[in-house]
């Protein structure tokens, strides 16, 4: 039985074809690195996934089920999402996180005094002052491994990582490449880095 | 005892002070003679003709007349909240319309039935003018929701996407924007509520006194007028934002516009 299958998707954008006839079959564990030139609609595949982005021919299916237009709101619960600017609504970052907990398909508790995972902070090297900033004075790498911490503590049995270790340097982006290499959850990560394959436990898919 | 009676050759008097000030807009170079007389001319025939109708809706005094004449207001406010708005006529022509229709005329009956207790509870009087008010108010309430909402969305829709791929429901996604265009629409009434009296005079009580009624009595109007005002206008905005999203979104939360 297939996790996640892209069946013949046709994606047009802008009077160009992204994908036409895309089909490709991800099984559970599975970690699948995905690298291409820009605009060549990797993102677009990871927006699919989430309902963000509609296709025109084609379908997903999700544990051999495909899915209707109405399923994506409750499938959303599989997965754990990261994009490149990290777009993080306005307002204190502690507050936008103890509201995340409150989100109708989240079971995941914050923890300890700060609600972060200590273990995740420093792992990552992230701040506990940051949490009291407000979310637009946090810079771009920092809100990258707000992120990822955020993604990882959400508890989902899916990753999707979209160009996530573009702001970081390059012994973070080693950490958090392996950090995702040696977890259970199935993990699509869209990247240029090449730690990703560095870590040699992702199949890379590129068109 | 009623105020005293103006008579159309007064009108004249008064609009002789609208030519000074075609004087003046032609030493500072403001060319809009045209459309100031155009403004003033259709004031005239409008206000006119309401006066002629409205006379006869009173004298008719009829149940569904008053209805259908209520219903007509909110036909037109809800066309003109929509084309003062970037949302698209098809889609929210009926949730805009039942927005301002539910709170409008459950106040109306409420005001006419609990507050000036009047036997007749579709009274054209009473109906027809009150209702006007509440729509007036409701009219740029929606508006300034609506576009605040919906522009907020459109302009930031990586933060709610982002939210939804967290966990969010659409409803707890958007709630930002949704707690915006509440405070941003209905801020000015509430302003307006802290400052009556001090400022200015309000236009229904001024009438009411020039009318004949009693300062205090035309005092205890204006309140109950302007507690009215703010609760139909605060419901109008909320039923407004939830009843459009309802057809805004497709079944993928993504906002259509």
């Amino acid at each position: 039985m297939a996790f996640i299958e892209f069946k013949n998707i046709y994606l047009m954008y802008e009077d160009k074809v992204l994908f036409q006839d895309f089909s490709m079959i991800i099984e559970k564990g599975d970690k699948i690195l995905i690298t291409g030139k820009s605009g060549a609609g990797k993102s677009s595949l990871i927006k699919m996934l989430l309902g963000f982005s509609n296709y025109n021919k084609g379908s997903i299916k999700i544990n051999d089920k495909e899915l209707k237009d109405s399923d994506f709101s409750d499938i959303r619960s599989l997965y754990a999402y990261v994009n490149q600017d990290v777009t993080i609504r306005q307002g204190n970052v502690m507050k936008f996180l103890m509201n995340l907990e409150s989100y109708k398909h989240n079971t995941f508790k914050m923890e300890g005094d700060y609600g972060l995972r200590d273990d995740l902070m420093k792992l990552f090297e992230f701040d506990k002052s940051l949490l009291y900033k407000e979310s637009q004075e946090l810079s771009g790498g920092e809100r990258q491994r707000l992120g990822i911490i955020i993604a990882i503590m959400l508890n989902k049995p899916v990753f999707l990582l979209d160009e996530i270790t573009s702001g970081l340097d390059y012994e973070l982006k080693g950490k958090v490449a392996n950090y995702f290499a040696k977890c259970n959850e199935t993990v699509i990560s869209i990247s240029h880095d090449l730690v990703w394959k560095e870590t040699g436990k992702f199949i890379k898919v590129g068109w | 005892m009623g105020a005293q009676s103006i008579d159309y050759i007064n009108l004249i008097y008064i609009l002789l002070f609208v030519l000074p000030i075609f004087v003046l807009n032609r030493i500072i170079g403001i060319k809009n003679e045209k459309k100031i007389i155009v403004s003033i001319v259709r004031m005239a025939i409008q206000l006119i003709l309401v006066g002629i109708y409205l006379q006869y809706i009173f004298d008719l005094n009829n149940i569904f007349v008053n209805i259908a004449y209520i219903l007509i207001m909110i036909g037109v406010a809800s066309i003109s909240i929509i084309n003062s708005s970037p949302l698209q006529f098809k889609k929210v022509f009926i949730p805009v319309m039942l927005s301002l229709l539910i709170p409008n005329f459950i106040m109306i009956i409420f005001f006419n039935a609990v507050v000036v207790r009047i036997d007749f509870l579709f009274e054209a009087k009473y109906m027809i003018t009150i209702g006007g008010m509440l729509l007036g108010n409701g009219l740029s309430g929606n508006i300034i929701g609506l576009t605040t909402f919906y522009s907020g969305i459109k302009k930031n829709k990586e933060i709610v996407n982002y939210d939804l791929a967290l966990g969010a429901t659409r409803f707890e996604a958007t709630l930002p924007f949704f707690k915006e265009a509440i405070i941003v629409s209905i801020n000015p009434t509430i302003a307006s509520m802290a400052t009556i009296g001090l400022v200015s005079l309000p236009g229904m009580m001024t009438g009411q006194i020039l009318g004949g009624s009693i300062p205090i009595e035309a005092i205890r109007y204006q309140i109950a007028i302007m507690l009215a005002i703010f609760i139909t206008k605060y419901f109008n905005i909320f039923l407004a934002i939830i009843l459009t999203s309802f057809t805004m979104f497709d079944a993928k939360d993504q906002l259509k516009l």
